[in-house]
């Protein structure tokens, strides 16, 4: 360790005022405060901090995205395998599950990376660990074989245009993952929507006899009229164990629920991803469920009929609900707000994927709606709270 | 009597409180008067380097409010005299020389009070270098002479880390706080609000009478200015002053003896301190003779408290307006890979680290900013530890945008300085500093 210390103190010279290299200098700060803790002191008032720093806070969501990671590149590999009807053993899946996955997530990390530094050389400051987050969230919402450039794209976009033009982390109004899928989904619809989620290993007539690769989505969705969804997913193969822990078609990080929960047992538990936008929004998509299946009869869209938990299940409710709508940065500051905010996110959710037939899915739009009315929700708790305080003026 | 609450509370969790022991310490070196320590004013000398001074004379004054005395805390004589940036009065070094004999006036009993006016103990209190022990909300500055306050908010307690216990102003100082909460309650024209932490059965015992409020709550329930905005009932009572349960001893002694209250009680602690107890000592004392050697360069000395105490290093004395001594370690030393450990070490609000698991622990925190400057990532921590309920990373933000009035509706005024928002944050934004600054700016403008 102290071999590397003098490394790098080696190097700060090379970078320091004055010097040529003096422009690079955040990649040396970036690299050292990654190595080793900082030698900034306070120097105001406030002389002890609390140790929780925003490397730390990043590396939680991280954490709490591993179990997702890990468990989307078996099923990546699962999925395939069973088309193809190839072997189920564990490690010729999964070797076959990183073939797909891990170029993805270098991809994302290396190019979103390689603006990310360019932006903090650009204005002069230390590269920000946010990236570290949106880096990984971004594969987990990509169909496992989606094409490397349109990665490239998808998180240039959602690094650039919707975080580091607004000022970078801490500055942008919407959520950079989900602006970084949302414009791969609208201009290369091809390869993002439609018959995507298996990544298959050979050719269409060489599948498995009788394969159909549908999502459960795919299936309730075009269920036809009635309650005739829950038959045709059981029908298809699908149960509630199986929608359950994941072992099913979809984007890379969001079919197990169970993992989703292990990771949002962590977020609430460190207290870092916000429980009341998480319960709000499924209250909202829970009351939302609760009136298609009252409202709807035997001539109304089969997607209405799904019951709750097969509703709640399925797709990327839960993935979406923890780890795209607790975004800190786009999310409402006040306690109060967001409760509305997860509320409104799940019901436009809902309402977006079922009601909808132009969309599969809902939540990568209900959020980004409802990241543009944050503002506006804090807005009204704000005025109506200061209200309440009795005037200091001067 | 009532009872306040006081939501958002909480308390670092740290190593080297000190104890209710008592020890001496009498000052070898010079003493320091620190004139920029006091708020908004202009300080001009009274007197030249190399003069001789009395106990209790007049030393220097403010140009804005010229009646009010700034007095010596000894007789001897001016040694030296430190300027800071833009020739800004630092300190004023007095030898001391007991030869000298001090400044007298008038001697009163709790009786002689009673039958004094209010007019006459101002009068008493401004001549002799008293008065400043007073501060007036909302920007705690030294109230005018000819100001009445509508209320004077008094904390016995106090829960930051590290400053004087009530125990020791009870067993030590009883009858002089007596005489002193006797000579406030006249100044506050019988508007004194006392308050004490919640069973504190020892203050309700000897104060019975005089305590208003009991305070629940950790850090900073029993700040003045918490205590303020929970217990006033309109904004009438912004205007209310404080003073510090020491001071208001020194007011007592002062009384009784007739002369300048030159000895205090001060506490000291900290985990690189030697001593974790609490001194009697006098105004103006070095920090060397409180630790009974040379700064060490490896320690950060800290007048006051760790969230709301002055850096001493430059100016190494206590004076009139400090009443603790912290010695912490400056910055630590560099860790692999830091945001990876288990930190069952590194304390936080968050539950980000295994110290959660031992929430009955203390732990040496070192001036280490622990992380690096970001923007603001919207975790509302902030609001989590603020006990006047306001929005701190809101506030900084209007401040930072120049608006003006959305600064005064989201509760400016009403801040209390408590460091507990820039303690949380994690982007080590100075949400305090930002905050401090825009109130100073202020009172310039406002207080002529």
């Amino acid at each position: 360790m102290k071999l590397l210390l003098n490394l790098l103190e080696k190097q700060e010279k090379l970078f320091s005022k004055g010097s040529k290299l003096e422009r690079f200098y955040p990649l040396h700060e970036a690299l050292e405060s990654f190595l080793f803790s900082t030698k900034l002191v306070t120097k105001t008032k406030t002389h002890i901090r609390d140790f929780i720093d925003t490397k730390r806070y990043m590396i939680i969501v991280v954490l709490a995205l591993i179990p997702c990671t890990l468990f989307g590149i078996f099923n990546a590999g699962y999925q395939s395998h069973l088309a193809a009807g190839w072997s189920l053993d564990f490690l010729s899946v999964f070797m076959t599950g990183l073939k797909y996955v891990l170029p993805i997530i270098l991809v994302s990390y290396t190019v979103g990376g390689l603006w990310e530094v360019l932006f903090a050389i650009v204005r002069k400051h230390e590269i920000n660990e946010g990236f570290l987050v949106t880096g990984l969230l971004f594969p987990l919402t990509c169909p496992p074989n989606l094409p490397l450039w349109q990665v490239a794209l998808g998180i240039t976009f959602g690094v650039v245009i919707g975080k580091e033009v607004f000022g970078g982390t801490g500055k942008n109004f919407l959520n950079p993952a989900l602006t970084a899928r949302v414009f791969v989904f609208f201009t290369y619809p091809v390869q993002i929507s439609g018959e995507v989620w298996t990544a298959l290993p050979v050719s269409k007539n060489e599948l498995v006899e009788g394969y159909s690769g549908a999502t459960a989505l795919a299936v309730a969705s075009q269920a036809g009229k009635g309650d005739v969804a829950l038959p045709q997913l059981i029908d298809s193969g699908f149960t509630l164990n199986n929608l359950f822990y994941g072992l099913i078609p979809g984007s890379i990080g969001e079919t197990s629920v169970l993992c989703i929960l292990i990771g949002a047992a962590l977020l609430i538990l460190t207290k870092i991803g916000s429980w009341r936008i998480m319960l709000g929004s499924l209250i909202g998509a829970i009351l939302t469920i609760l009136a298609f299946n009252f409202f709807s009869d035997q001539n109304s869209n089969a997607f209405l009929h799904v019951p709750i938990l097969w509703q709640l299940f399925m797709g990327s409710f839960a993935f979406a609900t923890v780890f795209m709508a607790t975004d800190p940065v786009s999310a409402p500051d006040l306690n109060e707000s967001k409760w509305v905010y997860g509320f409104l996110i799940g019901v436009m959710g809902m309402i977006i994927r079922v009601i909808n037939p132009a969309y599969p899915e809902g939540w990568m739009l209900a959020i980004l709606l409802m990241n543009v009315f944050a503002p506006l929700i804090d807005h009204l708790f704000v005025e109506s709270k200061l209200k309440k305080r009795i005037a200091n003026v001067i | 009597m009532k009872n306040i609450k006081v939501k958002n509370t909480y308390d670092v969790a740290l190593s080297g409180i000190p104890t209710l022991d008592v020890i001496s310490i009498e000052p070898k070196n010079k003493v320091a008067v620190l004139p920029s320590t006091f708020p908004n004013i202009k300080p001009k000398l009274e007197k030249k380097m190399g003069e001789k001074i009395k106990l209790g004379e007049k030393l220097f004054i403010d140009k804005k409010n010229p009646d009010i005395n700034f007095c010596s805390p000894a007789s001897g004589e001016i040694v030296d005299i430190v300027y800071g940036p833009r020739r800004r009065l630092d300190a004023i070094l007095i030898k001391e020389d007991v030869s000298l004999d001090p400044i007298v006036f008038e001697t009163h009993s709790e009786e002689s009070l009673n039958l004094a006016s209010r007019e006459d103990l101002v009068k008493r209190l401004v001549e002799s270098g008293i008065w400043p022990f007073f501060r007036a909300f909302p920007f705690k500055t030294i109230p005018k002479i000819s100001e009445v306050p509508p209320a004077i908010y008094v904390c016995l307690d106090n829960d930051e880390p590290f400053m004087p216990q009530s125990e020791i102003l009870i067993d030590h100082y009883l009858s002089d706080l007596k005489l002193g909460l006797a000579a406030v309650k006249k100044i506050a024209n019988n508007n004194l609000k006392l308050s004490c932490k919640k069973g504190n059965n020892k203050a309700l015992d000897a104060l019975s009478s005089m305590i208003t409020h009991q305070l629940i709550g950790k850090y900073p329930a029993n700040n003045p200015a918490v205590y303020l905005y929970h217990a006033k009932k309109n904004s009438s009572e912004n205007k209310s002053w404080t003073i510090k349960p020491f001071d208001i001893v020194r007011i007592g002694a002062f009384l009784r003896k007739g002369t300048y209250p030159s000895d205090i009680l001060v506490s000291m602690g900290g985990s690189k301190s030697d001593k974790k107890c609490h001194i009697k000592t006098k105004e103006g004392v070095s920090i060397q003779d409180l630790i009974g050697s040379d700064l060490d360069s490896k320690s950060r000395y800290i007048a006051g408290g760790v969230l709301t105490g002055r850096n001493a290093s430059d100016l190494p004395y206590l004076g009139f307006n400090d009443s603790a001594l912290t010695i912490i370690e400056e910055g630590s030393a560099p860790e692999m890979l830091s945001f990876l450990s288990l930190g069952t070490e590194k304390p936080s609000k968050t539950a980000t680290f295994f110290s959660s698991l031992t929430p009955e622990a203390t732990f040496d925190i070192s001036s280490s900013l622990s992380g690096g400057k970001r923007s603001c990532i919207g975790c509302s921590i902030c609001v989590d530890v603020c006990p006047v309920n306001i929005y701190p990373q809101l506030l900084a933000k209007s401040i930072l945008a120049d608006d003006h009035e959305s600064s005064i509706m989201h509760g400016l005024l009403d801040c209390a300085d408590c460091g507990l928002c820039t303690y949380v944050c994690p982007s080590k934004i100075e949400l305090g500093q930002v905050i401090e600054d825009k109130k100073e700016q202020l009172a310039k403008e406002v207080l002529v």
